[in-house]
């Protein structure tokens, strides 16, 4: 089927002649050129057109199959692998028809014609675009600084060959960041990493969980099952959805941990309504009936936990032997000896007692952490988190979760730092799941023992010339990536004690200061929207317009575009080429190995480009072109990495087969990789956290209860007055993040059933005390969290912000909160007028940073509303 | 001659909302930001019930329920909308002269009136595919494969199965349309 749109309805719609110079304004109408097809015949001959081998990118990267017929794609489905089974979602048909084949779809590069942000553009050449930011880069690294000309990426599977850029940037020695990665995820995988060890970091982060054997469950602050990962993927629910369902089939019972119903939670059996920030709190209130009542996996704990881990009971610190081994209390010897690493079933778990170690009294870790949760009775839970519950709710769930043991578990989500006590939050989710014993059991959560795994690809030499600067170091980035680590975003994470933890993905603080000191004086931002989504958008808008350059790339307007000197039209996530790999869990209960293309299923469209074109074009300008020009982006590239992977498939036939799969069955087996953590073990008590932060006379988070090695309750900023709330986001099942935005398809009323996407919302009760009714106009004005309030909020500039927005009344929302949907609202006027019936969420959150993990509160946030209208 | 029929299994929807979404690409459906109207064959219903914190959320999608005893067919003044002997009620563009009567009569509001063709318009079980061997496409495309549409008249066919293992009902019987979309495991 081609896109069809009347001819009576274009020439209604555009008001736009074809050859004027301003092809893309805020004055003109919402419909601009592009490729449009007036067809009028019926849809084509189902057996006609060629199915070509692909990956959508709309919320992640599932693998997709596009029916291409005359250089058009009419149709899509999912491959026919586990666990997608030919099956893909809206996002994926919204994608094509709203976002390749979108009317405003930016095809030619475009060139600043007004103010910065006045979202005025000419078209210009290719040349002129490559010549303006050549001629910046080579003034800069005249100038020695190189790293003045900084590039944005944004999520993985979104972004063109990931690799090729850190790469770029490391032969230019630009600088590079994920920002966007740090608000998405980054402190999560920190948590991870110090609790279960970095090699576990990446699967517990997304989720991965042997759900199909899965009894019971306490899923929290995530839209579930919509908008969560398939186990052990980067792609997206399209392939949980089936895997979700066959464990509902088995009997799996979970119970929704959020302030808001979300829309597909609302399958959940029951629901939890907690304020927000208090998680800790509840898990905290479940470990002590866990403890209590004896329902937790001592064997596991002894064998694979450091919960036997003496330490001193008045400070809290690691006891040592004299070689610096941790210890354990023998019983059978009466006496301390050093600490196995896991495997072996070894010490005392000594709850409520205490040991003599060579005359210091001593407890054991867990013994330590049964203390603090013991003031964590389900009452007080009941009132800390303002549960609409009694304290028999708690104490059901957690016999729910002890009785179902190990098949069930509780997860946080992936979604990181939503407020500054966001790591200890994760921390006690993480004990919880070690009570139960749950890692690498039936039902629990579950690594993947089949794994393709790939290197950065980098070319060398002597396929390339010799790297400049070949002293220079480089360390682990995200995704597999490589940084050079006096980057602004690893620097910090390699200091002597770090002071971040090196598995952050970002350190976003970093960049504003550098940008308002001149320390960043250019930008290139690929598949991203940093704009908005990094929070406090007044300061990063401050930030941005002391730019000297601003290249943005992209397929559809948004903020960032506005706010750029040159458009560059990026090719689509169908118009290029990328290797993936990942095993996913799928339905039948089977491990399936996987390496992917993403692949060109269409030629990009109008003038658009892969950005590694772009920049091996501005590579060659530069006089770097030997690094760069003879890389095969299409096939080369993927294949010396499928060869590093042992895999002897080559892309070209990924791309004209279709995916590869190994089949296996799953292998419960806790050791199959080693604990890379301080002790050897899954963490009860973080000897990293004891070391590198709070007992660490040299770190900058000395005694902050943030980062205290046994995880904490730490209380945040509160709404004060009826009128205050705490505004969070969340994301939807069929609208979620940079990419789906601006999606005609996407943002229909109609698709919204009983969920619309632009009010915010309120509990209609609180609403009806404050004099607001459904659909009124109200107010919000950011009022904190104050850096005078939290010490951790660094940037407060944005209080006093107010926007209006229409109101939705909801009886499936805690009365504490205010809920906009995340990327809902935008302040672009390039974007289909219908962003700015919502709020830009980030214009209200401050930035906050917790320590060492790094985490930017991106739902911290109070605000204060009324009433404005009807 | 099968009489076709459609059985949604709500304990299989996810509500992830693609039925909608390539009902509208595929049949060409305007979208809002086009006409400046929300139009769809399906109607996502997702009514909440119950007071904080004991609330459910409902999801619903809404088809043309083809009735047998179908109010749009009786007030058609032209006989655009009829009841063909297969039991899909059809919507003939040729004799719709867009009166909007079938939308006001039409208890389920399965339809819409389309502002650019000055007609009615409506789900009609993808009729072509049927008879070309093919699934419809919120059939082909719902992940969970929660509907099915068949022969209500075989009883061995897979629609009839369901209805008759789940307990399928259809929407407001009482009303005496006799619609032919039947749905279980509503929650």
């Amino acid at each position: 089927m081609a896109w069809k749109l009347s001819r009576r309805s274009f020439l209604k719609w555009t008001g736009i002649s074809v050859g004027s110079g301003m092809v893309l304004g805020a004055s003109s109408n919402e419909l601009r050129l592009s490729n449009l097809v007036f067809a009028d015949e019926p849809p084509q001959n189902e057996d006609s057109g060629t199915w070509k081998h692909t990956a959508c990118a709309m919320c992640l990267m599932c693998p997709m199959q596009a029916k291409v017929e005359n250089e058009k794609i009419v149709d899509v489905r999912g491959e026919d692998i586990y666990p997608w089974k030919g099956k893909v979602c809206a996002k994926a048909y919204g994608g094509i028809w709203g976002r390749v084949y979108a009317p405003d779809r930016i095809l030619y590069p475009l060139k600043r014609a007004g103010e910065r942000g006045e979202g005025k553009f000419v078209r210009c050449s290719w040349d002129e675009v490559l010549d303006a930011v050549s001629t910046k880069l080579k003034e800069y690294i005249n100038a020695g600084h190189p790293e003045w000309f900084e590039t944005w990426w944004g999520c993985p599977v979104q972004t063109d060959n990931m690799y090729f850029i850190h790469y770029w940037a490391r032969i230019t020695g630009t600088g590079i960041s994920y920002m966007h990665g740090q608000i998405c995820f980054g402190d999560n995988t920190a948590e991870k990493a110090l609790t279960f060890g970095s090699n576990r970091a990446g699967d517990l982060v997304g989720g991965t969980a042997d759900y199909v054997n899965c009894k019971y469950a306490l899923i929290a602050g995530q839209n579930f099952p919509g908008a969560v990962f398939t186990p052990g993927t980067t792609c997206g629910s399209s392939a949980f959805f089936p895997v979700f369902l066959k464990a509902r089939e088995n009997g799996f019972r979970y119970t929704l941990v959020d302030p808001k119903l979300t829309d597909s939670g609302a399958l959940a059996d029951d629901w939890l309504p907690l304020k927000p920030g208090s998680d800790a709190a509840l898990m905290m209130a479940i470990a002590n009936v866990l403890i209590k009542d004896h329902m937790y996996d001592e064997d596991f704990l002894l064998t694979y936990t450091n919960a036997a881990q003496l330490i001193n009971s008045e400070n809290k610190q690691a006891i040592k032997d004299s070689s610096g081994n941790y210890m354990v209390w023998d019983s059978s010897k009466n006496s301390a000896v050093a600490m196995n690493e896991a495997g072996t079933k070894q010490g005392d778990l000594g709850l409520g007692k205490s040991f003599d170690v060579n005359g210091v009294k001593c407890q054991t870790a867990l013994g330590a952490w049964a203390e603090i949760v013991a003031e964590y009775t389900p009452e007080k839970a009941v009132e800390v988190c303002v549960l609409p519950f009694t304290a028999d709710k708690i104490i059901e769930i957690a016999h729910d979760l002890g009785n179902n043991r190990p098949a069930s578990l509780v997860s946080a989500g992936f979604t990181t730092g939503r407020y500054t006590n966001w790591f200890q939050v994760l921390r006690t989710y993480s004990l919880v799941n070690l009570l139960l014993g749950n890692i690498e059991r039936p039902g629990g959560w579950y690594f993947p023992k089949h794994k393709f795994k790939l290197s950065s690809g980098w070319p060398a030499p002597p396929e390339v010339p010799e790297y400049p600067d070949p002293e220079l170091k480089v360390v682990p980035g995200p995704w597999g990536n490589k940084m050079s680590i006096k980057s602004l975003d690893k620097a910090p994470c390699y200091t002597t004690p770090p002071k971040y933890h090196p598995d952050t993905v970002a350190l976003p603080w970093e960049h504003f200061p550098a940008i308002k000191e001149g320390k960043i004086k250019a930008l290139f931002s690929t598949a991203e929207n940093s704009a908005i989504t990094q929070v406090n958008t007044t300061m990063v808008y401050e930030c941005l317009h002391q730019l000297e350059l601003i290249v943005v790339g992209e397929q559809l307007p948004k903020e960032f575009v506005e706010l750029a000197d040159y458009v560059i039209p990026e090719a689509s996530y169908v118009e290029r080429n990328h290797l993936y790999t990942f095993t996913a869990l799928g339905q039948d209960g089977r491990e399936h190995a996987t390496a992917m293309m993403r692949s060109t299923a269409i030629k990009p469209q109008g003038e658009s480009q892969p950005v590694s074109w772009f920049l091996t074009e501005l590579g060659k300008r530069i006089g770097l072109g030997a690094y760069f020009e003879n890389i095969d982006q299409q096939y080369g590239y993927w294949d010396s990495m499928l060869e590093e992977a042992g895999l002897s498939v080559k892309s070209k036939e990924l791309v004209e087969n279709g995916p590869y799969q190994e089949s296996y069955p799953m292998e419960y087996n806790v050791l199959s990789m080693p604990i890379p953590t301080r002790s050897g073990r899954f963490e009860i008590y973080s000897n990293e956290l004891a070391e590198n932060c709070y007992y660490n006379e040299a770190s900058p988070w000395k005694e902050s209860l943030l980062v205290y090695p046994l995880p904490l309750y730490v209380p945040i900023a509160e709404p004060k007055n009826q009128d205050e709330f705490y505004l969070v986001s969340g994301k939807a099942t069929w609208h979620q993040k940079n990419a789906t935005q601006d999606n005609r398809y996407l943002m229909e009323s109609g698709i919204e059933g009983g969920c619309p996407y632009m009010p915010v919302y309120l509990n209609a009760q609180k609403a009806k005390d404050l004099g607001i009714k459904e659909n009124d106009l109200i107010e919000l004005e950011c009022i904190g969290p104050l850096e005078s309030e939290d010490e951790w909020v660094l940037d407060d500039c944005n209080m006093g912000f107010k926007d209006t927005v229409r109101v939705h009344l909801s009886e499936g929302l805690h009365p504490a909160v205010a809920f906009t949907h995340f990327a809902a609202g935008h302040k672009s006027k390039l974007m289909l007028s219908k962003v700015r019936e919502g709020i830009v969420h980030s214009e209200f959150v401050p930035l906050s940073v917790e320590p060492y993990g790094g985490g930017c509160g991106k739902n911290y946030s109070i605000v204060k509303i009324k009433r404005v209208g009807g | 001659m099968a009489r076709y029929g459609m059985v949604i299994d709500l304990k299989k929807c996810v509500r992830c909302r693609t039925c909608y979404v390539t009902c509208k690409i595929f049949h060409n459906i305007p979208n809002e930001f086009e006409s400046g109207h929300s139009y769809s064959r399906i109607r996502l219903v997702e009514p909440e019930v119950g007071q904080y914190p004991s609330v459910r959320r409902f999801f619903i999608p809404v088809h043309c329920m083809h009735c047998d005893n179908a109010p749009c067919v009786e007030v058609c003044p032209t006989g655009a909308s009829y009841l063909a002997e297969n039991g899909i009620v059809r919507f003939d563009p040729e004799k719709c002269i867009g009166c909007k009567y079938c939308i006001l009569a039409c208890p389920y509001q399965a339809r819409y009136y389309n502002h650019e063709t000055g007609m009615a318009d409506k789900c009609d079980f993808c009729e072509d595919r049927l008879k070309a061997g093919l699934k419809p496409y919120c059939v082909q495309t719902c992940i969970g494969n929660a509907i099915t549409v068949g022969d209500l008249d075989d009883p061995n066919s897979e629609v009839s199965q369901i209805i008759k293992t789940e307990g399928a009902v259809p929407l407001y019987p009482h009303l005496g349309t006799k619609p032919k979309v039947y749905y279980c495991n509503i929650k």
